[in-house]
């Protein structure tokens, strides 16, 4: 494999957290395929396959790398280990090294009949490409089916209590729900928080409950202390609003779903625009937030008719809705159009004022515009 | 070929000479034009100032930015400049003492080219000051019923700008799509 292709991992016998974990650790340059088709395996030693599971791994894939994590040491030369809990940069470190190892040009035995690949060789071979079209990149698997998750199972839900708190009473608080504490300013309506964006993303796809078993601790960990006597000056360097981080935070919760509270097929629009210059703005996020803005619109709708990617507009939604920016529609309001090439005669009406005859125009400053 | 211009506006300070400046392909030229028909009742040396800056379209087609001239004795020429405006840009320097009046004064001054096209909102200099935030422009918005994009936008900053022009298109028509980049080669030698 050269160095621009992706490092294929596999997670045997693993339950959906972990997957989620290395999911949210690593980044383009790995992807989560199948068994047959990894690069490079890891394996939970703590858990109660683990034995079984790497013995079978060894036996099929005999010079496939296996990364091991454990809370203890282990004396296995053939496992890379990498102790929990880790950060992000310690599975990084290790997948980096383990990708730099498969480099080095391997001598590719060849079996005598037909002039196929040794075993050994096609384990690390980078074959059967067509089976792996499910699997996007970032290591998350493209959905055809709409998933929901529910934000109080995420730091989402825990922020947005303690932002009503802390607004609510005028009073500094400290957050505490995972490695570091939070903590909220509401006069100047500011949060500090000692993670880079990185690292964040990376906490956030791990509900919260899974993040203390990480941390070895229980799961009541949840804190609220109130701090009225903190020297904001001392936090003045990593001070973010509430609202951006808040939206990234959901964003990043939700990983591509929307929340159980709005289903794919409710009418729904933005009571205002967001502030995004000032938000983690993907390219698409003003078109769709326009469309969301301009009248009561299905989630899933947006995504058949415009051809976004749906995990874009479901994590926009969501990220927008921790704002409480997202209106449900109950009454009868017509559906917007996405669809610019005819729309319906109800819509046609709807926007007369705005539907303009100058698109080649609007097009071409777009693009203009876009250009970075 | 065409001709086509986005309208700046706004109070003094609010950023309008920067922001075209962002996003202009040329430098801009700040116009002194002698304000000659319009001005005959007043001092021969009365000049006309106003921001000016273009965008290269593919086809040899432009879209000419404009800033409105901030003196108030100058007013007469923002209806001339509004007229045929694709859109409108209001930049709002929170810094100002009433800068959530100076919207409304703006909206309502620009409500011809509003109503028929479109308008974004910028609030700049929230780095200088904080207050009032970006919510209270959109309960006044609100409450003179108007919708429209509001971010808070330095206008140093070419994203921002951008991002504010791009919510004013999207805004004017949400299911636009970018072109494509043989679509503008071709539109480019057609
Ligand atoms: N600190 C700060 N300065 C800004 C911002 N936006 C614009 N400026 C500066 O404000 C000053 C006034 O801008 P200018 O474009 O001349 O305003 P105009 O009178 O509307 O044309 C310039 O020095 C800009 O660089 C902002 O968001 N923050
Ligand atoms: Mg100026």
């Amino acid at each position: 494999m050269s160095t621009e292709q992706t490092l294929k991992i596999n997670i045997p016998g693993a339950n959906t957290g972990l997957v989620n974990i290395v999911r949210a650790f690593v980044r383009q340059r790995y992807q989560l395929v199948e068994n047959e088709q990894a690069d490079v395996c890891i394996i939970d030693l703590d858990s109660h396959k683990a034995d079984s599971m790497l013995a079978s791994i060894r036996e099929q894939f005999p010079v496939r790398p296996i990364i091991g994590l454990s809370l203890y040491d282990i004396d296995d030369d053939n496992i890379v280990h990498l102790k929990k809990p880790f950060r992000p940069d310690g599975l990084t470190q290790v997948l980096d090294q383990v990708k730099l190892d498969l480099d080095v040009p391997r001598i590719i035995v060849k079996d005598n009949n037909k002039g196929s690949l040794s075993k050994a060789a096609s384990a690390v071979s980078d074959v059967k490409i067509g089976k792996q079209r499910a699997i996007a990149q970032n290591g998350i698997i493209n959905r055809s089916k709409t998933e929901y998750y529910n934000p109080s199972d995420f730091l989402q839900g825990e922020l947005i209590k303690a932002y009503k708190k802390s607004t609510g009473v005028g009073l500094n608080l400290r957050l505490e729900a995972w490695w570091n504490p939070i903590i909220i300013f509401p006069d100047i309506r500011k949060v500090w928080v000692d993670a880079d964006d990185n690292q964040l993303q990376a906490y956030c796809r791990l509900p919260l409950k899974r993040f203390a078993k990480l941390q070895e601790s229980t799961e009541k960990d949840v804190k609220l202390t109130p701090e009225p006597l903190l020297d904001m000056k001392k936090y003045a360097g990593s001070l973010q609003p509430m609202d951006a981080f808040l939206w990234k935070v959901a964003w990043w919760n939700a990983g591509g779903q929307l929340p159980v509270e709005i289903s794919e097929n409710d009418l729904i629009y933005l009571k205002h625009w967001p502030n995004i210059t000032r938000y983690l703005c993907p390219d698409n996020v003003v078109q769709i937030c326009a469309i969301l803005h301009q009248g009561p619109v299905a989630a899933r709708r947006i995504v058949d008719e415009i051809g976004f990617d749906a995990k874009e507009v479901f994590s926009l939604i969501s990220a927008a809705n921790s704002l409480g920016l997202i209106v449900k529609d109950e009454g009868k309001a017509p559906t917007v159009s996405v669809d610019v090439a005819e729309p319906s005669e109800t819509v046609k009406q709807d926007t007369k004022k705005r539907k303009p005859k100058n698109t080649g125009l609007l097009r071409r400053i777009l693009t203009h515009i876009s250009r970075r | 070929m065409g001709q086509h211009k986005l309208i700046f506006t706004g109070p003094v300070g609010a950023g309008k000479t920067t922001a075209i400046a962002s996003i202009s392909d040329e430098p801009p030229v700040r116009t002194d034009e002698l304000a000659s028909d319009m001005t005959k009742q007043r001092k021969p040396e009365t000049t006309v100032a106003l921001d000016y800056g273009v965008m290269h379209l593919p086809g040899d087609e432009k879209l000419h930015l404009y800033g409105t001239p901030g003196q108030e004795r100058f007013d007469f020429m923002w209806d001339i400049l509004a007229t045929g405006g694709i859109g409108l840009m209001i930049l709002i320097n929170n810094n100002r003492p009433d800068p959530l009046k100076d919207l409304g004064f703006f909206l309502q001054r620009f409500d011809t080219l509003i109503q028929s096209t479109a308008v974004g909102i910028g609030v700049t200099q929230r780095d200088l000051k904080a207050d009032p935030d970006i919510t209270q422009y959109q309960q006044l918005l609100k409450q003179m019923n108007i919708k429209a994009p509001v971010f808070e936008v330095d206008a140093r900053s070419r994203t921002d700008v951008s991002l504010l022009v791009q919510a004013l298109l999207f805004t004017l028509d949400p299911g636009l799509k970018p072109e494509m980049e043989n679509e503008y080669v071709e539109s480019k030698t057609a």
